[in-house]
């Protein structure tokens, strides 16, 4: 072996610089080589993880292809949800009433009623879907509400600090020990006849909108508003007082920055992951608890339907029919499962440090 | 520990309190009364009822003297319902089917529940690991009353191997306690093998099996009941999840248990009934809640209960 100038033989033993080592990079190698030290940022780090956990991926395409299904689905189909359809009252899935059977006798094309009728002649393939899509849009909006009450209640307890946080956190407290389901039942049954007359009486075209849906759904907003943010504002309270002692806070109060901005430009978005892992987690909650009032009765009102109202229905015929019962049993749990198990994806992909409790 | 046990009696009992007041009000601020039939009586039976049940006095006035009674146990009579009857009566005659429902099925949850997180975590990465994990997740996800009618179509009325409906024999008490027991019991599962797994990492568990403490000595002394406080935590909702379910079990199953008759209460707007309901299973749930949290305090010393554990 000649010996090379460059060796460094005598300090590292078994390794030595070769002439190779020294010439420039190709481009390619550049490139390579750029991609692998890239730092990524939070967003793309968060992504490539979720992508390469199977499971989430799997539940996220599962329950995009359910609000397709939800979303688009009317479109395709000749039927309202609350059209009551004379003479086909009660048919089975894919059974055809008298006077189709003539149409489709006579050459007229006839859509079929892919999962059969209810007792008032209703096309329950359409009334899945609708259902499927009130339960879904409850689930999301009443999470979001939630996540808003629950991150701007949290931060401002968490970075007042003092008496403030003492205060309002003892709320918090008595709030978290209110028997949550109790409280709901009180309150959408005793919410319901004030908030129907208001909407009767009110000539805003918004209230108006809401109310054709029934109250039940405001009602359910409105529990979920009052009672359900506080877990979310633990959660952040906890985050805020950890986040404040920081650096970059101290350095923005050092510069004469307001509380409130501080908070919305410096704490927020680092808590970021955490409000979108819990938003996430809420909404099958959202969805457990609207379509368990729908199943008491105290949910959604007639002629609109959600999936626990179309499980409560199916009740009283499931001898007969026991389609009715499985087909929005089985939506309602592939639901909630997707969003559970997407929620966890999410939580290990944005928030690593946050301690998983499931395994 | 003596001024935080207090501390937590006073916020207790202020909770019953708010929630007995606010129902109070609440159902006082609803339009039509009790009274309210379809063919609604004249003003002057109105009023005489209004008198007799005290409904015609102020309301802060009819409150204070509700809860005065109230505090001696009675809740008044049922307006609608069972017409009439005390309704310490009623709840007398309810709240022991509820409870022992209720209560099995806690029973159930846990002694099922922990052995299967164990089961799982000593499997750990092995098909049984696996297979159990699914039943949890799935466990999770059906919703109970989803769950009830199925098991009533499937096991009732399809293959009839239990009584659909009512409390005959000990057959029909099976499903309403398993479709109870089942939510919970597959979360204290998925509870219990990610804590017994957090624990097996530890390092004094690692010191015992180095001195050669027994596998039995090592789960029951080392292992478990570190691992027990989570589940400890969990008791507290799983109180008032039973509650929950046992409103839809008692509905599907026609159970004549505490739940299934607040629903009926609500939709007929008894509001004695109502009130009387209200205050009992919201006492529960906080008495509950707070036994939980002294037990945690018996179990784990380490907990600091005077102040908040700041992060």
């Amino acid at each position: 072996m000649t010996k090379q100038p460059f060796s460094m033989q005598s300090r590292f033993k078994g390794f030595e610089f070769q002439p190779e080592d020294f010439t420039k990079a190709s481009a390619e190698e550049q490139e390579n080589l750029k991609e692998k030290l890239s730092p990524g940022s939070y967003w793309k780090d968060a992504w490539r993880k979720l992508r390469g956990n199977v499971v989430a991926m799997c539940a996220c395409i599962l329950l995009l292809l359910i609000t397709i299904f939800a979303l688009l689905g009317p479109i395709c189909v000749p039927y309202h949800d609350a059209e009551q359809l004379r003479g086909a009252e009660g048919l089975g899935p894919m059974q055809y009433s008298a006077s189709e059977i003539n149409k489709m006798n006579a050459g007229e094309a006839v859509f079929p009623h892919i999962f059969g009728t209810d007792t008032h002649g209703r096309d329950l393939f359409v009334r899945t879907m609708q259902a499927t899509r009130i339960s879904v849009l409850i689930g999301v909006f009443a999470a979001m509400i939630v996540c808003i009450i629950g991150t701007l209640y949290g931060s401002v307890s968490g970075y007042l600090g003092g008496k403030v946080d003492f205060i309002m956190m003892r709320i918090v407290d008595i709030i978290y020990s209110l028997p949550d389901i109790l409280v709901v039942l009180l309150l959408s049954s005793i919410i319901k006849a004030p908030l129907q007359n208001f909407i009767n009486d009110s000539k805003n075209k918004f209230f108006s909108l809401i109310g054709g849906f029934g109250v039940g759904i405001i009602s359910i907003f409105i529990v979920f508003a009052l009672l359900f943010w506080v877990g979310t504002a633990r959660i952040i309270r906890g985050q805020v007082l950890m986040l404040k002692s920081q650096e970059f806070v101290t350095a923005a109060k050092a510069l004469g920055a307001s509380s409130g901005r501080i908070i919305r430009k410096h704490i927020i978005p680092n808590c970021i992951g955490q409000i979108i892992v819990i938003t996430m987690m809420q909404i099958p909650s959202a969805i457990f608890l609207e379509s368990f009032l729908s199943f008491l009765g105290l949910g959604v009102s007639a002629p609109h339907a959600t999936l626990g109202s179309l499980i409560a229905d199916s009740l009283s015929g499931m001898r007969m029919y026991p389609s009715r019962l499985l087909i929005p049993s089985v939506i309602l749990s592939v639901i909630i499962l997707c969003f559970n198990l997407f929620g966890d994806g999410l939580r290990d992909a944005l928030d690593p440090r946050m301690k998983r409790e499931s395994g | 520990m003596l001024m935080y046990i207090i501390k937590r009696i006073f916020i207790a009992a202020a909770t019953v309190l708010l929630i007995a007041c606010t129902t109070f009000i609440m159902m006082n601020a609803i339009p039509g009364g009790p009274f309210m039939a379809e063919k609604a009586p004249s003003q002057s039976v109105l009023d005489a009822l209004n008198a007799k049940y005290g409904l015609d006095k102020p309301v802060p006035v009819q409150l204070v003297n509700y809860l005065k009674a109230a505090v001696k146990g009675d809740f008044g009579v049922s307006l609608r319902m069972q017409k009439n009857r005390p309704i310490a009566d009623i709840i007398k005659d309810m709240f022991p089917i509820s409870a022992k429902i209720g209560l099995l099925s806690v029973l159930v949850a846990v002694l099922l529940g922990i052995p299967i997180g164990c089961i799982a975590a000593y499997n750990q990465g092995k098909f049984l690991d696996n297979l159990l994990r699914i039943i949890t997740t799935l466990g999770i996800a059906v919703p109970g009353f989803v769950l009830a009618a199925l098991l009533q179509y499937w096991l009732c009325v399809k293959l009839a191997w239990f009584p659909c409906i009512g409390l005959s024999s000990w057959k029909s008490y099976i499903l309403p306690v398993f479709t109870l027991s089942f939510y919970p019991m597959c979360y204290i599962g998925r509870l219990t093998r990610s804590s017994m797994l957090d624990v097996t990492k530890q390092d004094y568990i690692r010191t015992a099996i180095a001195k050669g403490v027994s596998p039995v000595s090592l789960i029951f002394k080392h292992t478990l009941r570190n691992e027990l406080l989570p589940i400890l935590t969990y008791l507290g909702p799983l109180t008032a999840g039973t509650l929950m379910g046992g409103f839809v079990v008692e509905s599907v199953f026609s159970i004549p248990g505490l739940g299934r008759y607040f629903i009926q209460s609500i939709l007929n707007r008894d509001y004695p009934l109502i009130m009387a309901t209200t205050i009992c299973l919201s006492a529960l749930v906080v008495i509950m809640n707070l036994a939980v949290d002294l037990v945690y305090k018996l179990v784990d010393p380490r907990i600091n209960l005077g102040r908040e554990v700041k992060n």
